[in-house]
């Protein structure tokens, strides 16, 4: 899965009474169209997803989004985790 | 990937990374939603079960999983290493049973299991594809499969589209709910 997937969420993880996102994106940022518009409706997305009755995960008053990703990513990506507060993993 | 097996080996000598020094609130994930899928027994496929087990697999492919398996594994590894487990939401399952082997999307609610027949499918669209008397004829089928399954599970249809008043009714009267997610 990927950005492109407007809709979808890829992991719900959990670590101990900790809930996190988990959006995943193996290609390189700069062949991804739009990736910042792309990387910010999918936060939108996974934020208002926990609080949905389509959640079928109970969520707490603050969640957590982790990017991974297999490329560093470009400065406008890194300034829309920073404002999302969204956490990075390159791997 | 020689550079992610790499990795592996520089992150399985590091300390826990920057994502465990992260303090949050959250809330509580009861052991029910990490319920492993169990193994049912039953009979051999028939031709048609396999047709159709494997057009939904087709069917599935073309909703466009981008990634790789082998990356998501990756990623999974990653951060199980880190101490973050997974939650199967959406898991899908393989099951055989007297009415043939059945693929559906589990979910899993506090102290309740769900069974999903379809996920954001386009029912009009199934619907127009299959015919009304195939329709009822498959998903009867298919529901029958779920019940014999996963007993205790509630059904649930999740759709993009609405339904016709009929169509309702046929899922109703197997008492399996219809989700419009649009």
């Amino acid at each position: 899965m990927s950005l492109d997937n407007k809709d979808l969420i890829e992991r719900i993880m959990k670590k101990g009474k900790k809930t996190a996102f988990l959006l995943i994106e193996h290609r390189e940022w700069n062949k991804i169209e739009n990736a910042d518009t792309k990387l910010w409706n999918k936060i939108e997305y996974a934020k208002n997803y926990s609080k949905s009755n389509e959640a079928t995960i109970k969520f707490g008053d603050s969640i957590e989004i982790i990017l991974a990703c297999k490329h560093k990513p470009p400065e406008n990506i890194l300034s829309i985790l920073k404002a999302q507060d969204v956490k990075l993993k390159v791997i | 990937m020689p550079d992610l097996i790499g990795w592996f080996k520089r992150f399985l000598e590091k300390e826990p990374a920057e994502l465990s020094k992260v303090p949050k609130q959250a809330g509580d994930i009861t052991d029910t939603q990490v319920t492993r899928i169990p193994k049912t027994e039953g009979t051999p496929l028939t031709q048609n079960a396999a047709r159709q087990t494997g057009e939904e697999t087709a069917n599935r492919g073309k909703m466009g999983n981008t990634l790789g398996e082998a990356y998501e594994d990756t990623v999974q590894k990653a951060f199980e290493d880190e101490g973050w487990q997974n939650i199967p939401e959406y898991t899908r399952a393989k099951v055989k049973t007297s009415h043939g082997q059945i693929e559906i999307d589990r979910a899993f609610t506090k102290g309740r299991e769900t069974a999903i027949i379809e996920a954001k499918a386009d029912i009009q669209a199934e619907l127009k594809r299959r015919g009304l008397s195939n329709f009822k004829s498959y998903y009867g089928n298919k529901i029958a499969a779920v019940n014999e399954a996963f007993p205790n599970a509630k059904i649930v249809f999740v759709s993009t589209t609405e339904a016709s008043p009929e169509i309702v009714q046929f899922f109703k009267s197997y008492g399996v709910g219809l989700k419009v997610v649009k």
